[in-house]
């Protein structure tokens, strides 16, 4: 399945830090962006939502237990659907894709077969790029909270 | 008559009926029209009857009990009062714009980069470049920038990244009433090139008041 385009009818998440969500609530397009400071990033790390059995909840449960970054309290998931983040893209840049990219374990981590990139995105630091990561947020259908109540 | 024009906040006691004079000399009761407390009077009386029944009013001794709001038309008077309600507004907007950014500095601090202090100048150096600036979203970006987002109607957008150096880099999204597309650019230059997009774009109104 690695570098497989994921279907067009399928739901990603992506983890957005609090300092990128503005006080509407709403993700902001800079979260969409490859990491100037981080040249030899590909692809934006995203996760797939419907590698795991429904429902929504508990993919999202999943999802929070398999993430290796650090997630915070205020942090969100922002969800989106693969084929309206592709369409909307490709008005401005066709090249973008989201591929299966799942992980394998490591010592402190279990597999994450639910691993994701967004790939095809401009260099990080380039005017396209904000402009692409503006797009993509015009995509978010909802933000979940990155760490349940309950899961503390 | 020429109207004359101001918003002034008294307080009377509502048993307590005092006479204006308009400009005829003619007797009118400020009170009359009032059958609950806290309405509006729009009475048109000439400024000197005003000063008159003010001067009456504030020094005539009776019992003041109850606020209400006088609101006469002057069109002099009621730019300033605008103008001061703009003044008001722009120092609470600038008092949460400092809010967020020590919130964002705090969160950026625990997740290991700084907020630059050059993007920091440059956004009030912006903020404070035009005397009524709308309030914007703020975020600050992993590169330690901030930046600000005006949003508008139908996806319509302006994205501020402060750069340094009085350079922006914008990002524009402008969604005309009955437009299929939207337009979008993006780009870097100074603050004055960036203020030529934003009219450009007619989008001045979404920034400034």
């Amino acid at each position: 399945m690695t570098g497989n385009d994921l279907p067009l009818d399928n739901h990603i998440v992506r983890y957005v830090k609090p300092t990128a969500i503005l006080e509407d609530g709403h993700v902001d397009g800079s979260e969409f962006r490859l990491r100037p400071h981080k040249p030899d990033e590909t692809g934006l790390s995203v996760n797939w939502l419907e590698a795991f059995e429904p429902d929504r909840d508990q993919q999202l449960a999943s999802v929070r237990r398999l993430c290796r970054l650090k997630l915070k309290r205020n942090g969100r998931f922002a969800e989106l659907h693969v084929g309206t983040l592709r369409r909307h893209v490709s008005k401005v840049r066709d090249s973008v894709r989201i591929v299966h990219d799942p992980l394998d374990a490591l010592k402190d981590f279990e597999e994450d077969p639910s691993h994701a990139a967004i790939v095809g995105l401009p260099p990080g630091d380039s005017d396209e790029a904000i402009l692409i990561g503006d797009m993509i947020a015009e995509c978010v259908l909802d933000m979940h909270p990155a760490i349940e109540d309950h899961d503390t | 008559m020429n109207l004359a024009l101001e918003r002034t906040t008294v307080t009377f006691d509502q048993s307590y009926v005092f006479l204006l004079e308009n400009s005829e000399g003619d007797s009118i009761s400020a009170f009359d029209p009032v059958d609950q407390v806290g309405s509006l009077l729009r009475l048109p009386y000439s400024k000197q009857s005003r000063a008159r029944a003010e001067n009456k009013f504030l020094f005539g001794g009776s019992d003041l009990l109850t606020s209400i709001e006088i609101k006469s038309e002057d069109p002099s008077i009621e730019f300033v009062v605008e103008a001061n309600a703009k003044a008001e507004r722009a120092l609470a907007d600038q008092q949460a714009y400092t809010e967020r950014i020590a919130v964002l500095r705090a969160e950026a601090m625990l997740d290991g980069f700084l907020l630059s202090q050059e993007s920091e100048e440059d956004f009030w150096t912006f903020i404070r470049s035009a005397p009524f600036v709308r309030k914007g979203g703020l975020v600050l970006m992993d590169n330690g920038n901030l930046r600000a987002v005006w949003k508008g109607d139908l996806g319509t957008h302006v994205g501020l990244q402060f750069l340094g150096s009085e350079t922006v880099q914008y990002v524009i999204f402008k969604r005309r009433v009955g437009a299929l597309q939207t337009s979008r650019v993006s780009g870097r230059d100074s603050f004055d090139g960036v203020r030529r997009q934003i009219n450009a774009f007619d989008l001045a109104s979404l920034i400034y008041t």
